[in-house]
């Protein structure tokens, strides 16, 4: 089983398209295909497949909160002192308040209170999915709640979720978040190989930079995938792609009617789209 | 007045469009103009630099916005009392049982530090992301941070930037914010204080899906906001979905112009180039201007 993620820094670049199609195209080959949408705050892959809604999870995630015994509590103030995030207010003389937004969930007060006065309470901060595409396609989605702000835990816990069963599938495709914040690289953690989705325009160019400086960073070979790449500058990504010594593995010219199937939801019924990735293997 | 520009999902529109409203606010109010996504900022790029300053940026310094543990590998016993008690998995022992940091997945909690029972962890501040300031082709200020790869405290390096735009504006500064995609951290540390937020879609599902999304943590801090259509006639039957989502929020549509893509390959400003596009945002502009002056007046 093999592990490999789709990603590149930039939004809107087609990433969660190539992963929907690469996995759609592999199964078609006779692997068996697990594409895992880390897109927690927005999750597609589902759109693209035509499953109408997330329903039935399988699976909640969870983060814990501190909770504190007012009787317990001497208002010693320690916790507050304590607490790196600011997520603890302490009006004069009076038990601690917490602010849950500004709450990592990191343990330190309930770790430090003398009193044993804190105690942390399990609240669900997201949900996994598990829909079965076809006899050799799955699709997990992890989804955070709306209005949490720590949402790698989502991200950490659906790749926990999907380890317990990887074994059934040959091939394991991670569809990451945009971006290169924590939520990013939590689903990048481990990955046997990376592709980068990126445009050829400034932005693409600046933006594919930083992710390739990151996977650097994770040890994580990886391709550039161009998409669209007919409109705009191809120099300014070649550029990059020889700075960073990786190599562009495919390039997609730019389709209008590709972008009109995409924005009614679902690619899987369009068959004629895999021939955007001819001539394009994976390097397992 | 501080104005911010959301989407969920990425690449429908965000920066093209806080920065054609910060060109066409400056005209008569004081702008300053806040990329709010320190993972990949771009806003710089559709604003253009001032080409008469030499170093590009008038001012730029790095900033910390953590404070992440220092192992004293000659004091720890390898007794993993902070391995175990991390609640981020950010402490290993390595191949070698040297206790070891992932930074990325540090919070800089510093439960590590006080379980220690050797003394073996120190906290030291990082260095982990550098504030620029720009002055943009249109004279008004762009700031922006930029986290060091393999960093990730993007919400708190957003509340930093933040903190120094306030330093160079004064009362009467209108900030227009250019936020990440997603719904997370970094976002909410964007919308936070906000007096408005225009939501930019593109007729798709995804978009759609996620704007509803982005909007949902938006309701949850009481914020106005106003709803864009970007690229309206790929799909005519979903844009008027989103219409009727968005009822007395609709602000306007902009129609899918290749001229978008060859002002940003040029670095030219779309406010200067697509005229068209000038046009459709100008009615947008204007909406945004009736609905922050009745807040403003509302507030006052």
């Amino acid at each position: 089983m093999r592990t490999i993620a789709v990603t590149g820094g930039k939004g809107g670049t087609g990433k969660s398209s190539f992963a929907v199609l690469l996995s759609l195209k592999m199964s078609l080959e006779g692997k068996k295909v697990l594409l895992v949408d880390c897109d927690v705050e927005c999750p597609n892959d589902f759109i693209l497949l035509g499953v109408k809604e997330l329903t039935d999870p399988i699976k909640e995630t969870r983060t814990f909160y501190p909770k504190i015994d007012p009787d317990k509590c001497k208002k010693c103030g320690f916790c507050v002192r304590s607490c790196n995030s600011s997520a603890l207010l302490q009006p004069l003389n009076e038990v601690p308040v917490l602010n849950k937004n500004l709450c990592s969930s990191c343990g330190v007060c309930w770790n430090v209170c003398p009193y044993g006065a804190i105690s942390k309470e399990e609240e669900m901060n997201g949900e996994i999915f598990l829909n079965n595409i076809s006899k050799n396609f799955s699709l997990v989605t992890g989804r955070s709640i709306v209005g949490i702000r720590e949402t790698s835990p989502v991200v950490e816990q659906t790749r926990k979720y999907i380890d317990t069963i990887s074994s059934d599938f040959d091939l394991v495709i991670i569809d990451t978040a945009a971006g290169t914040h924590c939520t990013v690289m939590s689903a990048l953690d481990g990955v046997d190989r990376a592709y980068s989705v990126t445009e050829p325009t400034p932005l693409g160019a600046h933006d594919l930079s930083i992710i390739l400086r990151v996977l650097r960073i994770l040890k994580i070979p990886s391709e550039i995938i161009l998409n669209r790449s007919d409109i705009g500058n191809k120099d300014l990504i070649t550029q990059i792609s020889d700075k960073y010594s990786t190599d562009i593995s495919l390039e997609i010219p730019f389709d209008r009617k590709f972008a009109e199937i995409y924005s009614r939801g679902s690619l899987i019924e369009n068959v004629e789209l895999l021939k955007m990735l001819d001539g394009f293997s994976l390097n397992l | 007045m501080r104005l911010t520009v959301v989407s969920g999902k990425g690449g429908v529109g965000k920066s093209m469009l806080a920065s054609s409203l910060a060109v066409l606010f400056s005209k008569d109010k004081k702008v300053v103009a806040i990329d709010c996504d320190v993972d990949a900022p771009n806003l710089v790029l559709w604003l253009g630099i001032d080409s008469s300053i030499k170093d590009n940026a008038v001012y730029s310094k790095k900033i910390s916005t953590v404070e992440k543990p220092v192992i004293k590998n000659d004091k720890c016993i390898n007794c993993e009392k902070c391995v175990d008690v991390c609640n981020f998995g950010a402490l290993i022992l390595d191949e070698e049982k040297k206790l070891k940091l992932i930074p990325y997945k540090c919070e800089g909690c510093g439960l590590c530090k006080i379980m220690c029972p050797q003394g073996a962890i120190e906290m030291e501040k990082v260095d982990n992301c550098t504030l620029s300031l720009y002055k943009t082709k249109k004279g008004f200020p762009v700031i922006q941070g930029q986290i060091e790869p393999g960093e990730a405290e993007s919400g708190q390096a957003v509340t930093e930037i933040r903190k120094y735009a306030d330093e160079v504006a004064d009362s009467n500064t209108f900030f227009i914010q250019d936020a990440a995609a997603g719904t997370g951290c970094p976002v909410i540390a964007s919308i936070v204080g906000s007096e408005y937020v225009v939501a930019v879609a593109e007729p798709s599902r995804s978009s759609f899906s996620d704007i509803k999304r982005v909007l949902d943590v938006v309701k949850k801090f009481n914020i106005p906001f106003g709803i864009v259509i970007n690229k309206y006639d790929l799909n005519g039957d979903i844009s008027d979905e989103i219409i009727d989502y968005a009822g007395s929020n609709f602000l306007g549509t902009i129609k899918y112009n290749t001229g978008i893509i060859k002002s940003i390959v040029n670095l030219e400003l779309v406010m200067d180039k697509c005229l068209d596009v000038k046009e459709e945002i100008v009615i947008i502009y204007k909406k945004i201007l009736e609905r922050t002056s009745i807040i403003t007046k509302e507030t006052s």
